[in-house]
């Protein structure tokens, strides 16, 4: 018996935890890690991006009347739409870290935006002008920047519709409907981290949004081309729903590939530190 | 083919349904006015709510047409073993594939649940075909392992809800105590067992069979003697003599405590007992190696003191692990001592007592057996078996 014990390892008690530990997989098994993860995967999803930019091109030509809408007249519309058009995919949290280029294109996108339907009409300088004013504004918004850019942009596009002068109300169209806005991305972004199709009834909500305003102030000029208007709608639609088909890949890239019941007080088996009574991962 | 018991529905987030309605009446009213619009309007406003109504009722729908075609599970397991799970989904529909199934199972045993995953996903089940999902799970607590219910969730993107149909069939899978490997000397064990209850030892008689070497002891037969290991040791007057058994007398007991402590320490208490009963696991299959016939004692409850008499069949072995894979600390100090006393005074048995206490009992001192405390329990296994 003595003879048994001296060949006790006295620290074995210590050494098995660690032997045994090394067998079992630690599986991302919590909502937030689920969550962190699900949103790099949507960050690495170029198709999503694709997705995103086209949704909000199509929502720019559906609510300008595709082209319908003029420049010259209603120029704080146009740009206001343009700029959010450009700005608003990129403040989306799966959107990546712009690079150095980022705001040169922006800034270009902007201006072509404005250019490009004014080909088939005439392009004068004064057109040009709010090309150039677009262009201007996105690549000298950066950082923080952007956001005032979309609360002033918000702000213009309900200040001008307002009786009052627009420099007066503006400003303060601008201040509610910012608020209004943070209140509806805090409860969206509360949400959408848990359950992310949420993304594509929002999606769907600020495109009827756009529609409603178009229909409610650009009335006679979006009449004129219904047909062109119900296209960039309908591609605005697809394009939601392939990014409710890519958010879906990604709830599935990101689900958990294993789970460990809940660690218990009282050591079960022979493990003592690493105390899960079930283990179960996918095969 | 089993139909789902019930479909749980979880509603989409309300925030959601609150935005989109919001925005859908906002169209309407901004539309209504325009009768140029209408063309515009009812495509803006009604391309969403199809959508939406079309996966929602398609995620319902599939989620009723469900059936589980099978379940791949084992009846018993060991503990520290994996075992593959899997389920077969057949779609009954006829119209739409089930896309993006979502299944998982719920596992539980003894107050331990884990009913949050991991889904796995089933890509597509066409009508009238199955899809099969799969998981390796690995139980490490002995006792009964309940797999099930099981459920397939679908929710196609922009659905209203989630539909998860829940099968409740429950699977019992035997999680058998872990498999260690002791160490070769264990053998040490059984030298010197014969004398433990007084029988002395002649000479060999064929039945018997080589055990191992011991001390000498006076009235030992000199033609017993190991010369080899006795050459070996440095003191000369030190000698060591062969033992032999019979390998198919019933004269090994072998006791297992299962008296809940008295400092209260229940936890490593516990911890104790689990190395105890794969520890006797194990030397039974070890003596069954060496065609050994054992006696296996141990208390189940309160008056229930259970005997197994291993021979060394597999079947046996099988109704051991059964037996240990179901025990607990519902032993007791008094019965415990009755237990060890019969088994001495069994004609001619050597009992192996597995003890939970740190320390040798006074009364087990005085009893001629031989006593494993839980720090022998390392010293003789060699590694713990991960299947």
């Amino acid at each position: 018996m003595i003879n048994w014990l001296r060949r006790v390892d006295p620290a074995f008690y210590h050494k098995e935890p660690h032997l045994l530990r090394t067998q079992a997989r630690i599986a991302r098994y919590t909502e937030e890690a689920q969550a962190e993860v699900r949103c790099s995967v949507l960050t690495a999803d170029r198709m999503l991006h694709a997705a995103t930019t086209i949704v909000a091109l199509s929502a720019y030509a559906a609510a300008t009347g595709v082209g319908a809408l003029d420049p010259r007249g209603d120029w704080p519309t146009v740009w206001a739409f343009a700029v959010l058009a450009v700005a608003a995919p990129s403040a989306l949290p799966w959107w990546p870290r712009p690079d150095e280029g980022a705001w040169w294109r922006h800034a270009l996108i902007g201006s072509a935006l404005i250019t490009i339907p004014a080909v088939w009409s005439r392009i004068d300088p004064a057109v040009l002008s709010i090309a150039l004013l677009v262009g201007a504004t996105l690549y000298v918004a950066r950082g923080r920047g952007r956001v005032a850019l979309l609360v002033l942009a918000v702000g213009v596009l309900f200040g001008v519709r307002m009786p009052a002068h627009p420099l007066f109300v503006a400003p303060l169209v601008g201040v509610l409907a910012a608020g209004a806005g943070i209140l509806g991305v805090r409860l969206i972004a509360r949400v959408w981290r848990l359950r992310p199709q949420v993304v594509t009834w929002s999606a769907f909500a600020t495109l009827l949004v756009a529609c409603a305003y178009t229909f409610a102030f650009d009335a006679p000029a979006v009449a004129l081309r219904v047909p062109a208007e119900i296209a960039a709608i309908a591609v605005a639609y697809l394009c939601v729903c392939i990014m409710a088909g890519r958010i879906r890949r990604a709830e599935l890239m990101a689900r958990p590939d294993g789970v460990l019941s809940i660690p218990q007080s009282i050591v079960p088996l022979l493990d003592r530190s690493h105390d899960h009574a079930i283990i179960c991962w996918l095969a | 083919m089993e139909r789902p018991s019930r479909i749980k529905l979880t509603i989409a987030p309300p925030i959601g349904i609150a935005v989109l309605g919001a925005s859908l009446v906002a169209a309407t009213i901004a539309g209504v006015p325009h009768p140029a619009l209408r063309a515009l309007v009812v495509f803006a406003v009604a391309f969403p709510l199809l959508w939406i109504a079309l996966a929602t009722t398609l995620s319902y729908t599939t989620a009723r047409a469900l059936r589980t075609a099978g379940v791949e599970v084992p009846s018993r397991t060991h503990a520290m073993g994996s075992f593959r799970l899997a389920l077969t989904l057949a779609h009954g529909g006829h119209a739409f594939p089930a896309i993006g199934v979502l299944t998982s199972a719920r596992f539980s045993t003894a107050g331990v649940v884990v009913d949050a995953g991991p889904w796995a996903e089933i890509p597509v089940v066409e009508a009238g075909r199955a899809g099969t999902s799969r998981w390796d799970v690995m139980a490490k607590r002995r006792g009964m392992l309940l797999v099930g219910p099981f459920s397939a969730a679908v929710e196609l993107p922009g659905s209203a809800i989630r539909a998860t149909a829940v099968f409740e069939a429950t699977h019992a899978v035997t999680v058998l105590p872990a498999v260690y490997h002791l160490q070769p000397f264990v053998d040490a064990l059984l030298a010197g067992r014969h004398v433990a209850a007084g029988r002395f030892q002649t000479l060999p008689v064929a039945t018997e069979e080589y055990v191992g070497a011991r001390e000498y002891r006076p009235g030992d037969s000199p033609k017993l003697i190991h010369r080899v290991l006795s050459l070996r040791t440095r003191d000369p007057d030190q000698f060591y003599v062969r033992e032999f058994q019979d390998p198919s007398r019933d004269d090994l007991s072998l006791v297992l405590d299962t008296a809940p402590p008295l400092d209260g320490d229940a936890a490593l208490h516990r911890y104790r007992l689990e190395k105890a009963v794969c520890f006797v696991s194990a030397l039974c299959r070890i003596f069954a190696a060496r065609r050994l016939t054992v006696r296996f004692v141990c208390q189940r409850g309160a008056r229930d003191v259970v005997t197994l008499r291993l021979r060394p069949l597999n079947a046996d072995l099988d109704r051991l692990e059964m037996e240990l894979a179901q025990l607990d600390l519902r032993g007791d100090r008094a019965t415990l001592g009755r237990v060890l006393l019969g088994e001495v005074r069994r004609h001619g048995a050597a009992v192996i007592f597995v003890s939970l206490r740190p320390r040798e009992q006074v009364e087990q001192q005085r009893l001629p057996i031989v006593t494993l405390t839980p720090d022998h329990v390392p010293v003789f296994t060699r590694e713990v078996v991960w299947q």
